[in-house]
């Protein structure tokens, strides 16, 4: 009994009571800002009964512990409420944006209803992947190329499906399938755990020899390429079909993985030298040859308070939603406008892509910073997780799901900023969708699980 | 009593970002002790390795020149390990360049050395011939060569 009670994860209990509390005061300013009358805001919000089920987050979230303190009693405690707390945020700005969403897209009533649902199925996939893997993750390994493959086979889903369909290349969803009526699925969202999967048995495997460094052309040190070879070709196979489909963020995220595994497993500059070295030459390759890259750049370089009529229709055009996202960001302030009192809607797609104006906006830059905050402790526990890990392919594997964390935070904040040219990459836990989270839910199931074979 | 509705969502706007850097501060805490639990462990462990009997090397094999090996096998460590042509060997090269019994590796106080056994073509550490008949110390990383100064055999140390 005593031994039961030292087993059961009170730290966890603990740090998940302010996240509820949290959850509880979002949803106390929300209800009070739509019955009052104040004035201040035009916009609509969620009436008091559809709030009501959002109290199911709470739920979900305490169930998830109470079941993993049955599963896995010995695993990390400081994963689930980080992941939690950011969930919570989103289901909030979901639950707040939905009905405010313009016309012809919104409004959407439900649109918080939907992600506590997929925040639910998320949730219990992150168990199932717990369970899944009980026997340990070596079954993981073996069947490395089963799992190269399967991301061969969703790469080439997205690939027909957009080839056939004469879908607009410009439309930021253009990869998403149409499952059922209202349920879309975004094969890369899976794509990334089979190439980290992949990636990292494969390092693993051949990480001394990796480590050993290649012959030398001149003076300059060459990756061995025999062991290379697999590695590069599922790398072209990924990047060129996602530059094909137009999705360069996807593309920069993959490579990103891509050398931070190879960098972890072999602990040699040498590889992210020619990683980077041909990326760039790559990168300036696809900006001479596509224009839509160069739109993209040059979305980049504008002034979004230029009245120079050469600028101007960009500005209404393609810069529209990023300029629209910085006057969001900067109406914000320091202190925020207060949840449900800004106007993020104005933002095009606020709910997925520009989340993190929305939040910037009604939580000012001290909400922000403490976002990313929260980010960077998930990061550093993801990669604590990873060194304290026992054999190479669970360290990488760690890795490898945390660095999908961070360079994604990375890739879409820094779109957002407009410090880098925006690509339609979900923010981890925050974003509104389904498939983004139900796949970071498996790379949490699979990082719980590691955190808990380590102090066997 | 009933506060009037913009100051209680003044309160409440307060009191969001607040929850959100009061969880950050405990989350620092549960880190910060985790952190100082790990270090002690490590300490612990670093203690415990001196006394430990510290058996666990192996080979890597780097290049496998005309052998069936695989590059980045691993080859585990006997206290004695001999190495050569011959079929009493621990690890055996079939290879001409290789004599019968080439190179010896020993485990003594705390340290693996590596023993030439008057092979004909040599055996090398780090590039360095090692003499007949005495012993060299080698660590963790060491490369490993037997044969011909371009070696037949590259293998590297770990422990």
């Amino acid at each position: 009994m005593i031994q039961g009670l030292r087993q059961y994860r009170w730290r966890e209990l603990q740090l998940l009571l302010l996240p509820c509390l949290f959850m509880l005061a979002g949803m106390v300013t929300l209800v009070k800002v739509h019955t009052s009358n104040t004035g201040v805001k035009t916009g609509n919000l969620p009436t008091l009964d559809s709030l009501i089920p959002a109290l199911g987050v709470i739920g979900v979230l305490l169930a998830t512990h109470i079941a993993l303190t049955i599963l896995l009693p010995q695993a990390d405690q400081v994963l689930l409420p980080i992941v939690g707390l950011l969930s919570i945020m989103g289901v909030l700005m979901a639950l707040r944006l939905g009905p405010d969403i313009p016309p012809p897209d919104g409004p959407i009533d439900n649109l918080g209803i939907k992600q506590l649902i997929w925040l639910l199925i998320g949730l219990f996939v992150c168990l199932a992947t717990v369970v899944a893997t009980r026997k340990g993750l070596l079954w993981l390994r073996r069947y490395k190329y089963t799992f190269a493959a399967a991301g061969i086979v969703l790469v080439g889903i997205s690939l027909v499906h957009v080839l056939t369909s004469h879908i607009n290349f410009n439309s930021p969803n253009h990869d998403e399938l149409n499952l059922a009526p209202g349920v879309t699925f975004q094969p890369s969202e899976l794509l990334k755990i089979c190439l980290v999967i992949f990636f990292a048995a494969y390092v693993a495997e051949n990480r001394e020899i990796l480590g050993e460094g290649g012959p030398k052309l001149w003076f300059i040190p060459v990756p061995p390429l025999k062991q290379f070879g697999p590695l590069l070709t599922m790398l072209a196979i990924s990047l060129l079909l996602f530059v094909g489909l137009r999705e360069l963020g996807l593309a920069l995220l993959i490579f990103g993985i891509f050398l931070s595994i190879i960098y972890l497993g072999s602990n040699r500059f040498l590889y992210v030298g020619w990683g980077l070295g041909l990326f760039a030459a790559g990168g300036l390759l696809c900006y001479k040859l596509f224009g839509y890259v160069q739109a993209r750049f040059q979305v980049v370089g504008i002034n979004c308070n230029s009245h120079d009529p050469k600028i101007v229709p960009i500005i209404q055009g393609p810069a529209f939603q990023i300029c629209q996202g910085l006057i969001a960001i900067g109406s914000g302030g320091v202190f925020g406008t207060g949840l449900g009192l800004g106007n993020p809607t104005a933002v095009p797609v606020v709910q997925s892509d520009f989340i993190f104006a929305a939040i910037s906006e009604e939580f000012g830059l001290l909400g922000v910073m403490a976002l990313l905050a929260l980010y960077i402790m998930l990061i550093h526990r993801g990669f604590r997780i990873a060194s304290n890990a026992k054999g190479a392919f669970t360290q990488l594997l760690a890795g490898g799901l945390t660095g999908i964390f961070a360079i994604q935070t990375m890739i879409i904040i820094a779109g957002n900023l407009k410090l880098m040219p925006l690509t339609g990459i979900p923010l981890p836990f925050v974003s509104y969708g389904g498939s983004s989270l139900i796949a970071n839910f498996i790379s949490v199931g699979l990082l719980l699980r590691i955190s808990a074979t380590e102090s066997n | 009593m009933d506060l009037p509705t913009a100051q209680l969502l003044f309160i409440l706007r307060i009191v969001l970002v607040a929850l959100i850097y009061l969880f950050l501060i405990q989350l620092i805490f549960v880190v910060r002790r985790d952190l100082l639990r790990v270090g002690a462990g490590a300490a612990a462990a670093r203690g415990g390795a001196t006394t430990r009997k510290g058996v666990g090397g192996y080979l890597v094999v780097v290049k496998p020149g005309p052998m069936p090996l695989r590059p980045g096998h691993r080859l585990g460590l006997e206290p004695v390990t001999t190495i050569g042509r011959g079929p009493t060997n621990t690890i055996v090269l079939e290879d001409s360049r290789i004599s019968s019994e080439h190179t010896r590796i020993t485990y003594r106080d705390k340290l693996w050395w590596v023993e030439d056994l008057g092979s004909r073509n040599k055996t090398f550490l780090n590039g360095n011939q090692v003499p007949t008949g005495q012993s060299v110390p080698a660590r963790p990383g060491d490369l490993l060569v037997l044969g011909p100064a371009d070696g037949v055999v590259t293998f590297k140390f770990g422990v």
